[in-house]
This record gives C-alpha cells, structure tokens and sequence, in this order.
C-alpha cells in the first residue's frame, strides 16, 4: 500500500485518504459558455505527468494538495491549499433574467 | 516397512530424537520423531509414494523439501493440499494421499498416462470449447478426475488475525547474504527484521557443503548466528514468509495464524535461488530429488536418502553432495557431469580418492523404473553429442537415488512485483535482476552470486545501500567478484517417449511447450495459458527456467526475450483465513440501541447503523408496519432519528456559506426557523437534502441522509479550503441522539417534559426551530413535517439519548405512545409524498424532475451545480417523479419495476407500499413528462404483466397539509 | 449506602452495558466504573471514561485563548499536554483543542468552558461525539499495531504525541501521555462506535491477558 504524505499528519497508509479529484479552476459560472462550463463538470485531461490533486485525510478531516506523476504514480509533493487558495473568494452577480423570485417558506 | 535408522548427529538439526511420534498415513501407523515434516518421517520409513500427480496420476514423492514442488501434498484431515516437506508431523496425526482412484499405491486412474498422446497439450483449451454446449458433458468428469483433495464443508472457523509491524531494515532470507545485510544494517543504528520461510536460521548454510572437508558452512552459521543473537537491533521471524511485495515496502508476512502487515523503510532481498532439475525421461520418479532436497533430507532430518545413488549435475556443488552421501553411507556409483570441464582439481581428486566414478560430458536420458513407476531403479547414461543431443548408446547403471543440479533460477518473485527485470546472461545461462525501485535492495544468490566470499560481501553492499537512504552511514561499497558458474546452459534432453518433465506439477514433458509455440502461442504469457506451464501449486519455480530456454529456442528469440511470466502475488499459497483475519466490521448503534431490542425492534442495517425497521417479527411485517402506521396517524409515535446526519456551520459567513453549498436562498432565513435545503452536485444532480436550523445569525445546524452526510461535509470542507470564508464547519452527527415525536398527540406527551419553551401553535408553529428542555435534559427542537403529522424533533446530547427516550415513553403511556421503525416512517413520508434522495432520484435527477424547484434560487449568485441546473432545466424536460396509484387488490410493483412508454422504457418504480391510509398501493415512479399530469395513466411491468396505474396529485394524504401544521 | 447504577443518571456512558460485574463512583451526574470484581492489577486494562467531563474548542481564536486562561497549550498541532492539577489540552490538527479533566482531578471545567468563548471561537462537543477509553499496560503498541497502521512503538509516539488515524476500521485519536505514573494510551473514537470498538479493542489484548480495568487504576 502506498504512502502519502500528509501536510498535516505525516506519512500515512493511503487508505488514511479519500480522493478528491483535481484541483481545478471552475470558470465563472455566471460569464462563461455553456461550453466552458461543460468542459470543467465533465472533462479532465487524463493525461501522462504530474497532476495536481484535492486528497483529504479522512480521521483529521483535513484537505490538502498533492502533485503527483500519473505515471510513476510518484507523489512529487504535497502541501496545505492556503498555498493556492489565498484570499476569501467572492463569485460574480448573476445577471438580471426572467427567472420567479425566490420562495419564502 | 522397515525403519531405517536414522544418521548419526549432527545430522538432523531438527528432529528430538528423545521425542518420537506416531501417526497414520493411507491407514497405516508410522513413526517420526518431533520436529520432522512430514516427508521425512515418511521417507525414514521407506515411504516414499506421497502422490499422485495432476494429469497422468503417476506416483511422486520429494523433489525438494523444501515446500518448493506440488509432489507433497497430501490430506490434513480436513485441510487438503498440505505440503508434507514443510508441515511438522504431530502425534496422532491422520494424513491421506491426494488425487488418486482406488488407493494411492494402485491407482486406478494410472492408466491416464499411457492415454497421454491422446490428451495433448492444451487439451482442455482446445477441446471443449466447441462444439457449444460439449463442456457441460465433459464437466462432471473432467472435474471429478482433476480435483485435488476434499474440503470439509462442516469445519470450524479457527481464529486468525492480523498484526501491523515496522521497522527501518527488512530483509528477506537468513541466509549468508541476509544475514550478513543485518549485521551492517543493525551495526549502523537501524532496527532490522529478518524474514525467514524455514524454521531454521541460515538458508543455504543449514543444507549445503561448500567446501571438501564440510566444515565451512556450519561454522559460519554459526558465527553469525550468534552476533545475530547478541545484537539488539536485530529481530529474526522464522517459518514466517514472505508473500508478496507492494508499494512503499508494504509486505504480508505469513507467520502461524497471524497475517503481519510489515512496512519496510528499506527492504533487502535476500531470498536464495531455487536449484533446478534436469529435463529427462521419467524425471519424475520417486527417489529422483535435487541435491539440496538430499542434503536437506540428511542434515535437517537424518534420514539416509538411499543405499545407492547416482549425481547428475551441472556444477560443483553435484560433486559437493556426492561426498556428503558417501560420508552418510551412501554409495555413489557414479558423478554424471554434464559440463565437458572438470570442477576444480583438489574437489576432483577428492572425489576420485574416496573412489567415485565421474563420467563427463554426459547426461542421464532416461531413468529406469520399477514396476509401476513406484521407485528409480537404475540411470540410462548417455554422452552429450549436442545441445540436448546424446549418444545413441550409453551405459546402464543401478541406483535407488538420483541427485540432479542443473543450475540455479534466483528467487526473482518478489523482486519482480517491486518492478525488477529479469534478463538472461547467455555466458552464465542465468537470469539475472536489474532496474530495483528505490528502497529496494538484492543480495547474495538471488543476485548472481554463488560463492560465500561474494554473497557475504553482496549482502554488506545491500546493507550499505539501505543505510545511505537512511541516512545512517556513507560507507563507499565494496567491489564483488564471484567466478562461479553453476548453471548448465541446456540441461534438457527430450526424448521420443516423453516422460521429460519440464513442470512436474502440470505433467507438462518438453515437447508439449514446442508444441505450444508451434501452435502459435509464441509469447511465453500465452504458452502458459495455453499449456498451463507454470499454474500449478509450484508457481514455476522450476518450470520458468527451461519453459523461456524451449520457447526461446523454438521461435528463434533469446531467452531475454521470451522471459517468464509475471510473477503475481501471493508467492506462496496462502488461506483465505490469512486475508479475512480477523474482520473489522465496525458497527454504529445509537444511544437508544438496546432499548429498540428490548421493545422486539426487527433491526436493519443503514450504513454502518443498526436501525429497527419496525417493531415485531419480520414474518408479520406489512402488519407491524400497517398497525406502526395508523396509530402515528391517530394517535402518537416515537421514532429514534439519531442516524440522521448532522453538520454545524458558525462563524460571519456561515449564511454565506449556507447560501453558496444549498440550492435554497438562506441569508435572509430567519432566527429560530427552519428551511429545507437541497443539495445539488456541479452536474445539477441532487445528491443529498435535509433541513437547516437557523440557531442564531451565524450558527447553523443541518441535517444531511445518514449516509449521505460523510460525503456532504467533505464536500464542504473541501468547497471552503477553496473559498477561505470564515465559517467553521463541524461534523455532529455523532454529538446528537435525536427521536421524531410525531402524531396528533404529540404536542400533549412534549407538554408533560418541556421546559422553557412555549409548546402551542402560535408559540412554536410548524417549522420552527427552539431550544428548551425536556425532561431537565437539553434539547434541540424541530417542527418538521416528514411524516405528515403534527411532529417534533427533538435533538440531545447523544449521552442523555437513552434518558430522552425512556421519559418520553413515560410520558406518552397516558396517549398510548408506540415506537415505530424506519420501514414505517418510509410509508408514512410516501403517503405525503415525500423523495428519499438516493431512493427516489438517480444519477440524472436534476430539481425539475423532482418538483423541487420551488426550493432551488435561481437568481443568486451561485450555488454548486447552479449553472448546470440551468443549462439542464433550460432544455426539454423528457420524464419525472410522479405519484401513482393502483386499487388495494393489485399486485404490488416493487422498486425498480419498469414504467413503460408504448415498448420504450419511460422510467422505474422508486417506492411503493400499500396505504391503510389511503386504502389503495402508493407509489413514486418515473414517468415520460407527457404521462406526468395527474389523471394521465402510467404503464408498469410486474414479472411480465403490465398494470395500468393512475398518476395522482402528491400528497396522497392531508393534500391540505392541515395535520402537520396544527 | 446505596447501590450506584448507570441508569440511575441521564447522562450514561455509550458502553454502560458492557461493564459486567462493574462497581460504580458518581463523577460528574454520571456513573463511572471504579473497578471490576475479580479486577487484576498486572494485566493490560482497558478502561472506559467516557462519562468524565472534556468540552473542546476551535476556530482561530481558540489557540489565543487557551493561552489568555493561563492553560498548558499544546505548541505542536497533535500532540498534547498534561498540567498538575490533571487537566489534559489536546491540540488536534491546527486550531482544535480539547480540554479533559483526568480521573480524580478536581477542576471546574463547566467554569472553564464559560470562559473560552467568544469571536472565532466555536465549542466542540467531544463528550458526546467521542468515547474515551484509555488502556494501559506494558504492550500498548503490540496491541495497537493489530487494530492501528501507525507505529505507535515509544520511539516513535512519545508521552505527549497525538495522532488521528483509523483504529479498526473506525476514525479516531490516540494520545500517549501518562496517568498515576502510568503511561497510557487514550482513546477517542466514534461514539457510536463505541461498543464495537470497546470489544476490538479487548478482543486485541486478549493475547496480553488484557481485561477491562476502573479508573482506580488511573489514581494514584
């Protein structure tokens, strides 16, 4: 069984870990096409070399980053997501359309 | 029988000669001595015959005793294929040959082998394939004549486990390389465990002579068995083995009844090389063994292998064995060499004084049997004229022993799975290893290297390379030279009778893998699933060497290229016992656990939870769960909901962060009110719903689906590790035990145990959200309308659950309270037509297929899965969950029973039951969206039948909703 | 004197039943097991202090806080701290803390728990998510390394180590630290799963003639 190394925790069984997909740049929801946002929900490029990858430590419910080569299935580096993730983000208003006012229950 | 005294001390490292045991073979008695297999008690017996083989059902015993053949195995009582050269006889053991018709002795089935021209290689393969249906009238014999041993169907499971071990060194093997990686490893500072498949410590030096006089190997293990023992850092598991290698220096290590799952930072593989047979006429006749299986026999057990014995060898270590049979009172007639040139001269002249005869460049092509191939009674010798040519002429020499070596094939199983290569050296006729993962480190025989000198220092260079990782010494490596050559380049003389085994396990002969390659099966991947070379019991350990020389030969490719097979794990045989273990199979109860068993509750699993699903037994369901069901609606009922899933969200954004994660608007939900909240997934699916209590500005507590929740509050985590608002997001389900109080008398049992809250309905009206006491206990409180009834969900510190439930039970006994189960609760939301997601949705549920869009906002900024909701809702809509019913007499479709649109499938029965509400069988389906209006008719297939239902307004029941909201 | 039984508080440890021939202290409104009739001394214990008082605390001001109340504060996330008058500081991961009165101990965590709260701070409900067993005994790490794939051996998991990991398939936190002299390992796990993880657990230490043990055994 693999070892990864958690940012965290230390190197643990990778059974420690659940996956969480690639990190990924979701595209404004409210400006982009229909197009770009089918891309984002249900391509990934799958392809050979280092992918950078959400792994989550499931005992410490602890997410962090982990580049790893699809290949080697070397894990090259792992890190906390503040490292990518910075500041507080905020999405894009929705433009004005014809759609019935929220349910007040 | 007569017992054959045993050889004089120190032959016989394992026995107790002080301890003699009796047990039964075949129904007759013999006697051992404690600590001998039970091969070498059998063979001390003169026993030789231990079974029959796979195919042609010829007699075999020992060919290496070592565990490393299928010829030993035999019926353990209830344990079939026990390795009788590796199982320790015991006291009143009762042991049975295997695979055989009649007795073992005169097997009825000996016949097969004559009919071997009929049953060619991959026969099987080849032969009941076509035409169709023929493999159903071979099945039932093929399988009774193939089988090997019986299972007993009535055996008790016994107690197996599992063990996690660490430690910074492992090293595969004791013997002189293993052992001598330990010490450099363990002199440095790293802890080191010794892994050993033997009971004994010192692999090839417990058996083998390397030099004339016979002295050298022992002292050396002894030495190093004893700075072995005095060095602290140093563990040693014998009889313990090895059985696979995974990533990162994982391995299973197979000790007793214990399953050890050891993680290695560094791993030495020390793991010996397996001696190899020579391919020949009848190669597989009892008396015939390797020579280590000879030296085995004498040094570990001190049996006398025979009266008379030929050596058939390729190398020294032939001439080795031949003056330690002499010195055991073997007569050796003859030393057959197979080389042209002589072993070095002081070995040569040593052999020739003790007046053995050596015959060079000469082969055995057949041996002789007895009658019915019970034993070998002579060699056919034959000079080697070319690569597996001979002479058409030779001499005939009498023996009841034959020891052949032709060679060695590193033990390359391990290695292998780690990611090694394997490649031929043509000069050495050997496979050699190269290309280790990192960690990963080879040393002695395994590596190429025969003599002690090499394969001491080899195993220090392994140590050092494992040390430099570890960061514990920067020693520079010694060079390693080894001139020894002992493999002989083509030990397999084929002959026009066959009879030349090449894997004894398979009784597969030589031409039977040119056969194969001339059949097209060329890749030595495919001549093994064409000819089963290499499947049996053995793995190949002595069929890969010369099926890769055969099939190299044969299709005019080197030997590196052909290869030999993946080398998958296990390396040994192991139990199913070894991987189930001891199960871990946790389990959730909630605090009210026993209560629900004490009250006869019929329990089902949720997930990890134990749930009731009602409260009765389970032949009289529909009545528990009719009767469960019409008191909530009369009168009043409680229901343990502690499984429900439960997230805190706190902080300046947790309404942000509310607002961002459902589909709901909740920044303006306000304090002390309940709202449901939807979960959708980026594809617009939803995934999860529960309902959000808005405990103050910034404090939220949400309920998810039990099973549901895990991925829930991952998801949110994940979402805000990414957003970085300033919400804390805690998981409490566990935290809280939580019961439904639901039914028009609900409000007057809550009334006898709350405190400090205002129970009417102006004071704590449907949906609302308080907090109070009950019963002096801390409690949540929830209008919800799950069931339909007038309810409340009453949410505590789980340690008081046990004391909520018992005093609201107290109190309901004045209203006749009854629990009810999770199998009636289902009922009771379907009649108010509520979706269970998971159940009641799939893989494409968008909001719109649901009806819930009145819960999804549209017009905020963003929710998950908002513009997929979108794009998905801005196209036509093509099925949807309908409500359905049929009259009370109708079959009953179950969940999963098609909807049909003309002879295309519209959708599937989600949930179905029969309604004493409603007097009528209720259900949800999805339907095609022009069948999805009330009054249109929906088509469902029931085993064949179709049933014409009426779809129906939801609710089946209260359509007003006036009893929740009393 | 009257018989002391779990039922007769409303706060009950999740195992209660499970302890067989137990004799019971009142500690903190609920029922805890003092020792076990025939309980031998020498053995592994495993005990269960479920019911003793611990509240927690996270967020980003929590860390401040423990500091501003005058409490040992755990430097390194997992690991843990120990102050003379028996209350245990478990810091798990960067920003939550634990707080856990030792068997015997007389401290007010209640009055404690009053006084960490405020802006960024956000209580943890550890006393009724978590179970807490403790075992002690001379092969904790043996036992442990056949429900556990962290080395929990000394020279790896010091007094005062803290790790989060699964123990038999069950998520939980495991903390080396000492009690009436004794080193000890507490367990924090499920506590739901407390029953299947209390007979894991003893189940284990069968082979070390581990027993379940009362607190008495923890005070010295």
């Amino acid at each position: 069984m693999k070892i990864i190394n958690c940012p965290l925790n230390g190197p643990r069984n990778s059974s420690e870990f659940v996956h969480g997909g690639e990190v990924r740049q979701m595209p404004d929801p409210n400006n982009c096409t229909d197009k770009e946002w089918a891309d984002y929900v249900f391509y990934s490029d799958n392809q050979i070399g280092v992918v950078t990858e959400w792994w989550l430590h499931a005992a410490s419910g602890y997410w962090f980053i982990a580049e790893r080569h699809t290949a080697s299935d070397e894990i090259l580096r792992t890190y906390d997501p503040s490292e990518i993730y910075t500041s507080r983000f905020e999405f894009s208003e929705k433009a004005a359309s014809g759609l019935p006012e929220e349910m007040t229950v | 029988m007569s017992i054959e005294k045993r050889l004089n001390a120190p032959m016989g490292l394992l026995i107790d000669r002080a301890k003699p045991v009796s047990f039964s073979f075949e129904g007759q008695q013999y006697s051992g001595f404690e600590g001998d297999s039970i091969a070498s008690a059998l063979l001390s017996n003169q026993q030789w015959l231990m079974s029959r083989s796979f195919k042609y059902h010829r007699p075999r015993a020992p060919l290496t005793m070592a565990g490393q053949d299928a010829n030993t195995l035999v019926q353990l009582g209830g344990e079939p294929n026990v390795l009788a050269d590796r199982e320790k006889v015991a006291q009143g053991m009762t042991i049975e040959g295997q695979n055989y018709n009649g007795s073992l002795a005169k097997d009825k089935d000996a016949y097969l082998g004559r009919f071997g021209r009929f049953m060619p290689v991959g026969f099987y393969y080849r032969s009941f394939f076509k035409p169709m249906g023929v493999w159903d009238k071979w099945e039932n014999f093929i399988r009774d004549k193939a089988g090997l041993g019986k299972l007993d169907l009535t055996f008790e499971p016994e107690y197996y486990d599992k063990k996690y071990l660490f430690t910074d060194v492992v090293v595969i093997g004791s013997g002189p390389a293993g052992l001598s990686a330990a010490l450099k490893a363990a002199d440095a500072g790293a802890k080191v465990l010794v892994v050993e498949e033997m009971p004994l410590v010192g692999g090839s030096l417990t058996y083998n002579r390397f030099d004339i006089e016979g002295v050298k190997a022992t002292q050396l293990r002894n030495e190093l068995i004893a700075k072995v023992t005095a060095n602290a850092n140093i563990e040693v598991m014998t009889d313990t083995v090895c059985n696979a290698w995974f990533t990162d220096n994982y391995l299973p290590l197979i000790q007793g009844k214990r399953l050890y799952k050891l993680r290695a930072k560094e791993c030495i593989v020390a793991s010996g090389a397996y001696e190899q047979h020579v391919v020949f006429r009848n190669n597989d006749l009892p008396g015939i063994m390797l020579c280590s299986a000879v030296t085995r026999l004498m040094k570990y057990y001190a049996v006398k292998p025979g009266q008379k014995a030929v050596v058939l060898t390729g190398n020294d270590d032939g001439y080795l064995t031949a003056l330690e049979l002499l010195e055991n009172g073997v007569e050796v007639a003859a030393i057959v060499d197979l080389r042209q040139q002589h072993p070095w001269p002081e070995l040569l002249g040593k052999v020739k004084q003790k007046g053995i005869k050596v015959v060079q460049n000469s082969t055995v092509y057949e041996a002789l049997p007895s009658k019915g191939n019970q034993h070998i009674t002579g060699v056919d010798i034959r000079t080697i004229v070319g690569e597996g040519e001979v002479s058409a002429a030779g001499m005939t020499l009498d023996c009841d022993l034959l020891c052949m070596s032709a060679g060695y094939m590193p033990a390359y199983q391990l290695l292998c799975q780690a990611g090694a290569q394997l490649s031929y050296k043509d000069e050495l006729a050997e496979f050699q290893l190269s290309g280790l993962p990192q960690g990963v480190h080879i040393a002695g025989s395994v590596n190429g290297l025969h003599t002690l000198d090499a394969v001491l220092a080899d195993g220090e260079n392994a140590a050092l390379r494992a040390l430099h990782n570890l960061k514990l010494s920067d020693e520079a490596e010694q060079p390693v030279v080894c001139q020894a050559k002992p493999n002989f380049s083509w030990p397999i003389f084929s002959h026009p009778e066959g009879k030349d085994f090449v894997d004894y396990d398979e009784d597969l002969q030589a031409k039977d893998i040119v056969n194969a390659t001339r059949l097209g099966y060329r890749d030595v991947q495919l001549v093994k699933r064409f000819s089963t070379v290499g499947m049996g019991p053995s793995q190949g350990r002595h069929s890969a060497l010369p099926t890769a020389r055969l099939v190299a030969k044969s299709t005019d490719r080197t030997v590196t290229q052909t290869g030999v097979t993946t080398a998958r794990p296990p390396f040994a045989p192991e139990k199913l016992a070894h991987i189930a273990g001891r199960i871990f199979d946790p389990r959730r109860h909630t605090a009210m656990h026993h209560r629900h068993l004490e009250l006869g509750a019929k329990m089902i699993a949720a997930g990890n939870w134990r749930r009731p699903a009602y409260y009765g037994d389970a032949a009289q369901r529909d009545r528990w769960i009719r009767e469960e069901a019409e008191h909530v609606r009369s009168k009043v009922g409680l229901i343990d909901v502690s499984t429900l899933g439960g997230i805190e969200l706190r902080g300046p954004d947790a309404a942000e962060f509310m607002n961002r994660i459902y589909t709901f608007a909740f920044l303006k939900q306000p304090v002390g009110k309940t709202r449901y909240a939807v979960l959708t997934n980026e594809h617009g699916v939803v995934i999860d719903d529960g309902v959000a209590c808005r405990i103050s500005e910034d404090h939220f507590y949400v309920t998810a689906t039990t099973s549901g929740v895990e991925r829930v509050y991952r998801d949110m985590t994940k979402w805000n590790a990414q957003w970085r608002l300033d919400v804390d997001i805690l998981h409490v389900t566990s935290a809280f035990a939580a019961v439904n109080l639901a039914g028009p008398d609900s409000r007057k049992v809550l009334e006898k145990l709350a405190e400090n809250v205002d129970l009417s309905s102006e004071g704590f009206p449907y949906l609302a959200y308080r907090e109070g006491e009950v019963a002096g206990i801390p409690a949540r409180m929830l209008r919800v309308g799950f069931v339909g009834e007038l309810g409340y969900e009453i949410h505590v510190p789980t340690r008081y659950g046990e004391a909520l439930w018992d005093a609201l039970m107290e109190a309901g006994k004045a209203f006749d309270i009854k629990p009810f189960g999770v199998e009636t609760q289902r009922l009771l939301r379907l009649e108010k037509g509520h979706v269970i997601v998971s159940q009641d949705t799939d893989g494409m549920s968008h909001p719109g297929e649901l009806d819930l869009t009145w819960a999804v906002n549209r017009k905020k900024p963003f929710f998950i899965g908002c513009r997929s909701v979108d794009i998905v809702m801005a196209q036509p809509q093509t099925r949807k969950l309908v409500g359905f019913t049929l009259p009370a007499g109708s079959i009953k479709p179950e969940e999963g029973h098609l909807v049909l649109k003309g002879d295309k499938i519209a959708g599937n029965v989600t949930s179905c039951e029969y309604s004493s509400a409603n007097q009528s069988i209720i259900g949800l389906a999805f339907a095609d969206i022009a069948d999805s209006k009330p009054g249109a008719k929906i088509s469902i297939r029931v085993d064949g039948q179709e049933l014409m239902a009426d779809v129906v307004k939801l609710p089946f029941y209260d359509p007003e909703n006036l009893r929740q909201e009393m | 004197m009257s018989v002391i039984t779990p039922e007769a508080f409303d706060s009950r440890s999740f195992i209660y039943r499970q302890h067989q021939q137990a004799e019971f202290t009142e500690v903190a409104g609920a029922a805890q097991v003092s020792s076990y009739k025939g309980q031998s001394h020498s053995a592994m214990g495993l005990t269960d202090l479920s019911v003793l008082p611990r509240f927690g605390l996270r967020g980003p001001a929590a860390g401040e806080a423990l500091i501003a109340a005058g409490l040992l504060h755990p430097e390194q996330p997992n690991s843990l701290t120990v102050a003379d008058d028996g209350v245990m500081v478990l810091r798990l991961g960067y920003n939550e803390y634990w707080l856990l009165a030792l068997p015997g101990a007389e401290v007010d965590l209640t009055a404690l728990e009053q006084q960490l709260i405020g802006p960024g701070i956000y209580p943890v409900y550890c006393h009724d998510s978590f179970a807490w067993m403790v075992m002690s005994g001379d092969h904790l790490a043996d036992v442990l390394a056949k429900v556990c794939a962290v080395d929990l051996s000394e020279a790896c998991f010091k007094s005062g180590d803290l790790v989060m990991t699964s123990l038999a398939r069950v998520s939980g936190v495991i903390c080396h630290h000492q009690m009436a002299d004794k080193h000890v390992f507490s367990i924090f796990s499920d506590s739901a799963s407390a029953s299947y993880l209390w007979d894991a657990l003893l189940d284990a230490m069968g082979e070390f003639d581990g027993a379940p043990a009362g607190q008495n055994i923890l005070i010295k």
